[in-house]
């Protein structure tokens, strides 16, 4: 069954009304958004010679009104820096790279520790509890780093906020 | 010797059930419920639902474990004694090991004779001689340390990178053994066969010298 085109007409002005209507910091006020869908990341024993390692999360941010967001992220190195520390030694540290993509699962756009990336595109809520679509982080560790580091158990937290724009 | 895991954590995805009568469905949405339940105690920190703002955090975990590689040997090939003098022959290796400060030990044996399964030995079959055998941790002899037969040297040192044991490294070497190089040799190994010993009798001699790394 095609649905009428007036209908799809009206419907299409009323969403460009809303939007001409709605100021950008009055919908991030009331913007209710969530960070979800996070999962740790466990690369296990590794031997020196592993080469680069990567490993991803599923990323979902569900945002209602559904608008664009900004993402900061901090690591546990000095600084805040995307780095994981040896926990026996506590001085070892290991960097690793953090890729942001808010939909699908390709490479994404390399997050920066303490510096917001913007423009990224919220989810929706859904009945059940889940979002989608979902976005993905993606860690890189690059497999120079891992070739030069002393043998230990690296450890590392990787926070992530969102704020509606 | 080194051990090595790779742990991946596994997820259902995808699973469809349009295809199945209605309660073979619903009895394999229940399973899938059921396994899928380990991945909600997962430690990663899902952010709150809120007004402004909602941080989460995820744990990454990585371990590095020992390793040591002792590689670029060659076989001696002393050749016929000219009747005069030792018999010697040595070899740079490449000894490597993923830690600092990167202090090993060394340990060698022979193919033995009764009394000493460790001594370094030559055999012709019916009549065995013995060699001496020099370790140094540095490349060329000078300054090597002779070797007890089965006694460990301690107190070595390998300066150079780990890496100098994969002239050839990749991922697919590395687990099933492919060509390793001996890309920057930082170790000797030496042997020589004293004229008395030479004296024994005719014959080919050979034997096998094994030598272990081990971090110190």
């Amino acid at each position: 069954m095609r649905t009428p085109v007036s209908f799809l007409f009206l419907l299409q002005l009323a969403f460009l009304g809303e939007l001409l209507l709605s100021g950008t910091s009055a919908r991030a006020a009331e913007a209710q958004v969530q960070i979800t869908e996070l999962s740790d990341l466990d690369f296990g024993v590794v031997p020196p010679t592993v080469g680069t390692l990567t490993a991803e999360s599923d990323l979902c941010v569900p945002m209602a009104p559904r608008s664009r967001y900004s993402l900061i992220g901090f690591g546990t190195g000095s600084g805040g820096a995307f780095s994981l520390v040896d926990s026996g030694n506590g001085v070892h540290s290991i960097d690793y790279q953090v890729r942001i993509n808010d939909r699908g699962r390709s490479a994404g756009d390399e997050l920066f520790a303490g510096t917001p990336m913007t423009g990224l595109r919220a989810s929706n809520f859904l009945p059940n509890g889940r979002c989608n679509p979902r976005g993905q982080i993606r860690i890189i560790i690059d497999g120079a780093e891992i070739g030069s580091a002393a043998p230990g158990n690296y450890n590392g937290t990787l926070t992530l906020t969102v704020v509606p724009e | 010797m080194f051990k090595q895991n790779l742990h991946k954590k596994s997820r259902l995805t995808n699973t469809r059930f349009a295809r199945l009568p209605a309660r073979l469905g619903a009895l394999c949405l229940a399973t899938l419920m059921i396994v899928s339940a380990p991945s909600e105690v997962d430690a990663a920190t899902q952010g709150q639902l809120g007004f402004g703002t909602s941080t989460g955090s995820v744990d990454v975990d990585l371990i590095i474990g020992f390793q040591a590689r002792i590689n670029g040997f060659q076989d001696f090939a002393l050749g016929d004694w000219s009747g005069t003098g030792p018999m010697t022959a040595n070899d740079d290796i490449c000894v490597g090991l993923n830690f600092l400060p990167a202090t090993y030990r060394i340990r060698a044996s022979g193919d033995g004779e009764p009394g000493d399964p460790s001594a370094f030995t030559l055999s012709n079959g019916a009549t065995q001689i013995n060699y001496n055998v020099f370790f140094n941790d540095a490349v060329g002899t000078a300054g090597r340390v002779p070797l007890t037969a089965g006694s460990t040297l301690t107190g070595q040192v390998a300066p150079t990178p780990f890496t100098n044991v994969f002239a050839n490294p990749s991922v697919f070497n590395f687990f099933f053994g492919g060509v390793f190089g001996c890309a920057g040799p930082n170790a000797n190994i030496s042997i020589e066969v004293p004229e008395a010993e030479l004296t024994g009798g005719f014959g080919t001699y050979n034997g096998t010298l094994t030598v272990t790394l081990l971090p110190e």
